[in-house]
């Protein structure tokens, strides 16, 4: 395997070639946030987050980090004033759209955000497509994709009906990080997932001894004490 | 009403696979097929096309919920007619059409009569901004529409339009020819003094001549072709770019009714050059009225030995054109997104690198140039990089095609060599008055009075030709807010600074017209610009925030502290 140098923060670097610019800064320390990169799936660049400079200060420009490849003797600078700068808009702008997240939320604090200058809009989902890859590539499923463009973009199952192909598998409420798609414990409206209505005993969020398999730290199990809220259902950010 | 049986649908479709092929790119040409049979596209349909080519319905409707052409909800009526709300139609009283449109039919727009003949829609551009308020009814296009023509366009439709008093075709104005435009080639002769070279000898013409791209990025034109002549892949392809979305550009248009032979010799020369055997040309959906009279060319073409195999005599030089047509998307015009549209996915753009040049078309090495990319190479050919490289500046070579349109006299097609100045250029057309000139288009900046000493070119004012003049009168935040509105629109929604900072920017137009946005706020959205132009995925987004910036950077006093309901 050929081996690139170069340059990340004024430190010298070297990686395989193929090595996007975000694995080789993680491989060396270096944290860039990321929100619609996983490191199972393909690169999308859409969040565009992860933004760094390349080139000489000066004749820099921005690129995607999860999507651009290892050049030899190129220059990257990841937290210059301004990338953070940029970064800091764009989390201003995922805050107004998804207010709710604790995932964004952090990001934003972490980039010095103190107030919110955007009207919020509570379209919750970001459109990262992380959930639209993990059921393609992981899941060999496609149950659910994108559809509409532009501000009515949104992320739904085919005709907006309960998939044929959807296995229950609950691998986009998994991999979503603003907890759009998180599970609303068993709704019978809903069109994705509800694996948990097969089980008996039902809810795998009521019965301790039934195992979930949503990371511990999700916090978004639907709890029969407390405010229940029936859930909407629906994976798609289109207003019901 | 029509019931569509799954059977039916399943052989139709098996049908349409003979014709267009069975890999995903026949997805958009049997898309329009079948909306063109049943009006639009019913969910079944949908479901048979997905179960045909072997992939996921919700892929399907993905692709189908892209394009603004397709419909999947209702079934359309007999006539859809499509009104022209981009800035240069709209500055021409296209309100008072679409008002006379609705009174006439008694639907608002988005709707279809009761009787199923007709459906209201707005649409973006349609390529005839000098002659507006244009308007397409099906594929047949209306110039200077104005409100008392309405009742007359709509009887002669209920007549099938058979021996009607509107003109077929709509000429382009053209208002200043040069060397380009009065070029005389024959049909072939570009190409024939091509074959006559090594197509190293080619990149190197092309080369001196220092041409760069057309479309308005300005590439390098024998560079992009050396790179793709360079890789190693058999297979290789030529792609046109012919989807002219930018408002206020309709040159191409122009260059393919009246230069195509050149145009076609252009892609031939560069399929030579860089060893590709097919060729597309990729042509926006509101150029459909185009695509017959461009077919025709091309089989006249394979006859005479122009296209096809050992074109002129030559041994082993393979080569087709074949046309494919977008669905209604701005941002496939981005060649990236072209390439996604071309492959019968969603017009999205791709990230970069890798480019086109090395990973396009099927991940092959793919060139897409401009129309009149095209045709400047097949003359560079005929008469030397000398004769092209004469006009124009240091930096930008030759003449370049200019769409003027807006408020001026004298609106068409100007051929001009780059380094005019803006006021030169708004003397040749009868605008000296104006207020302020969007070079550009949507993507383009506004630039006020005070700068018209600046000159076209790649260093200063660069521009794919789209020339929109404000006269005196305009209000200027009507015009960002229609760029706004166009790029909201448009935008693909992938990337978040240009999905969601489009919205933003609109919300800022709109508190600004209800007088009630700070000059804080105000800068802030500035700054978002400067975000979305540095962190966006592509073009449009990078562009989005421009027009913005720089009409509410140049006309501040105008903009702010407006009360509504006065004028
Ligand atoms: C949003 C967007 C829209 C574009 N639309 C067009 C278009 O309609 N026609 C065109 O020739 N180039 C268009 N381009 C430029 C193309 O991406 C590409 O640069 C061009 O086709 C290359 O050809 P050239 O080198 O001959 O200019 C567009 C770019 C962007 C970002
Ligand atoms: S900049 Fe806009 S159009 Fe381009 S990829 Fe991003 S969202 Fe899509
Ligand atoms: S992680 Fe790179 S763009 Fe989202």
């Amino acid at each position: 395997m050929k081996l690139i140098s170069l340059n990340i923060n004024g430190l010298p670097v070297e990686v395989e070639e193929g090595t996007t610019l975000l694995e080789a800064a993680r491989a060396y320390g270096v944290n860039i946030p990321t929100l619609c990169h996983d490191d199972g799936l393909s690169s999308y660049g859409a969040c565009r987050l992860c933004v760094v400079e390349i080139g000489p200060p000066g004749k820099s420009k921005m690129v995607s980090s999860c999507t651009y490849r290892c050049e030899d003797g190129l220059e990257v600078r990841t937290h210059s004033a301004k990338i953070m700068k940029t970064r800091a808009m764009m989390l201003e702008l995922l805050v107004s759209s998804s207010p709710q997240s604790k995932t964004i939320q952090d990001l934003a604090s972490a980039h010095g955000m103190t107030k919110q200058r955007f009207r919020p809009e509570h379209e919750d989902c970001i459109l990262c497509g992380l959930c639209v890859r993990m059921c393609a590539e992981q899941m060999m499923s496609s149950a659910i994709g994108f559809v509409g463009r532009g501000p009515n973009r949104r992320i739904t199952t085919a005709f907006d009906e309960v998939s044929e192909v959807c296995r229950r598998c609950g691998g986009c409420m998994y991999i979503c990080p603003v907890c759009t798609s998180r599970c609303h414990g068993p709704d019978e409206e809903a069109t994705l997932c509800n694996a948990c209505l097969n089980f008996s005993p039902s809810c795998v969020a009521v019965y301790d001894d039934v195992q979930c398999w949503m990371p511990p730290e999700c916090g978004t199990c639907v709890r029969p004490e407390g405010d229940y809220l029936p859930a909407t259902g629906r994976l798609a950010t289109e207003e019901s | 009403m029509q019931v569509v049986y799954r059977q039916q649908i399943a052989q139709e479709i098996e049908e349409l696979k003979q014709e267009f092929g069975s890999d995903r790119s026949a997805l958009l040409p049997i898309l329009h097929v079948m909306q063109e049979r049943y009006r639009y596209i019913p969910d079944r349909v949908l479901q048979s096309i997905a179960h045909a080519f072997d992939i996921h319905p919700a892929e399907v409707e993905g692709v189908v919920s892209f394009y603004s052409f397709f419909e999947t909800r209702e079934k359309l009526g007999k006539y859809v007619i499509r009104l022209c709300q981009t800035i240069s139609c709209d500055m021409v009283a296209k309100d008072n059409v679409a008002r006379q449109l609705e009174n006439e039919l008694g639907i608002k727009f988005g709707e279809t009569t009761r009787d199923g003949m007709f459906t209201l829609k707005y649409t973006n551009c349609l390529g005839l901004c000098d002659q507006g308020p244009a308007m397409l009814v099906n594929e047949r296009l209306f110039a200077g529409v104005t409100p008392d023509m309405v009742h007359q366009i709509l009887i002669e439709a209920r007549r099938n339009f058979v021996r009607s008093d509107f003109p077929c075709f709509i000429p382009s104005n053209v208002c200043r020819r040069g060397p380009i435009l009065d070029n005389g080639t024959e049909p072939g002769e570009g190409l024939r003094a091509a074959l006559e070279q090594h197509p190293e000898e080619i990149i190197a013409i092309i080369e001196a001549s220092q041409l760069r791209g057309r479309g308005g990025a300005g590439f390098p034109t024998a560079f992009k072709w050396q790179l793709a002549a360079q890789d190693p892949d058999e297979q290789k392809y030529v792609v046109c770019n012919a989807d002219e979305g930018e408002p206020g550009t309709f040159k191409d248009r122009y260059l393919l009714t009246e230069h195509f032979e050149a145009v076609l010799d252009g892609m031939t020369i560069a399929a030579y050059t860089i060893g590709a055997s097919q060729g597309y040309i990729y042509l926006r959906i509101e150029y459909l009225y185009l695509r017959d009279t461009l077919l025709a060319a091309i089989t006249r073409r394979r006859e005479s030995g122009l296209l096809g195999d050992k074109i002129l005599g030559k041994e082993g030089f393979t080569f087709d054109i074949d046309i494919r047509m977008g669905a209604g998307s701005y941002v496939c015009g981005e060649e990236t997104a072209l390439i996604q549209s071309l492959e019968g996915e969603r017009g999205e753009p791709r990230n970069r690198p890798p480019f086109p040049v090395d990973t396009g078309f099927f991940g092959h090495p793919t060139i897409v140039n401009n129309v009149e990319t095209f045709l400047d190479a097949t003359l560079i050919v005929v008469k030397g990089p000398e004769w092209f490289s004469q006009h124009g500046t240091d930096t930008s070579k030759g003449t370049k095609l200019f769409s003027i349109s807006g408020e001026c006299e004298r609106p068409g097609i100007y051929e001009l060599p780059f380094g005019t100045s803006i006021h030169d250029l708004l003397k040749e057309v009868g605008a000296e008055d104006a207020k302020a000139v969007q070079i550009g288009g949507a993507a383009g900046r506004c630039v006020s009075r005070d700068h018209f000493d600046r000159t076209l070119g790649f260093e200063d004012l660069s521009t794919g030709g789209s020339i929109i003049v404000f006269g005196p009168e305009t209000d200027m935040l009507e015009v960002a807010r229609n760029f706004s509105d166009f790029f909201v629109d448009e935008s693909c929604g992938q990337c978040t600074p240009c999905r969601i900072g489009n919205v933003k920017i609109r919300e800022c137009i709109t508190m600004l017209e209800e007088g009630r946005c700070s000059s804080a706020y105000l800068n802030e959205l500035i700054k978002l610009g400067d975000t979305m132009r540095l962190a966006s995925k592509c073009g449009l987004g990078q562009a989005g925030g421009n027009a913005f910036r720089t009409i509410a950077g140049a006309f501040t006093d105008e903009i702010l502290g407006r009360i509504p309901g006065s004028d």
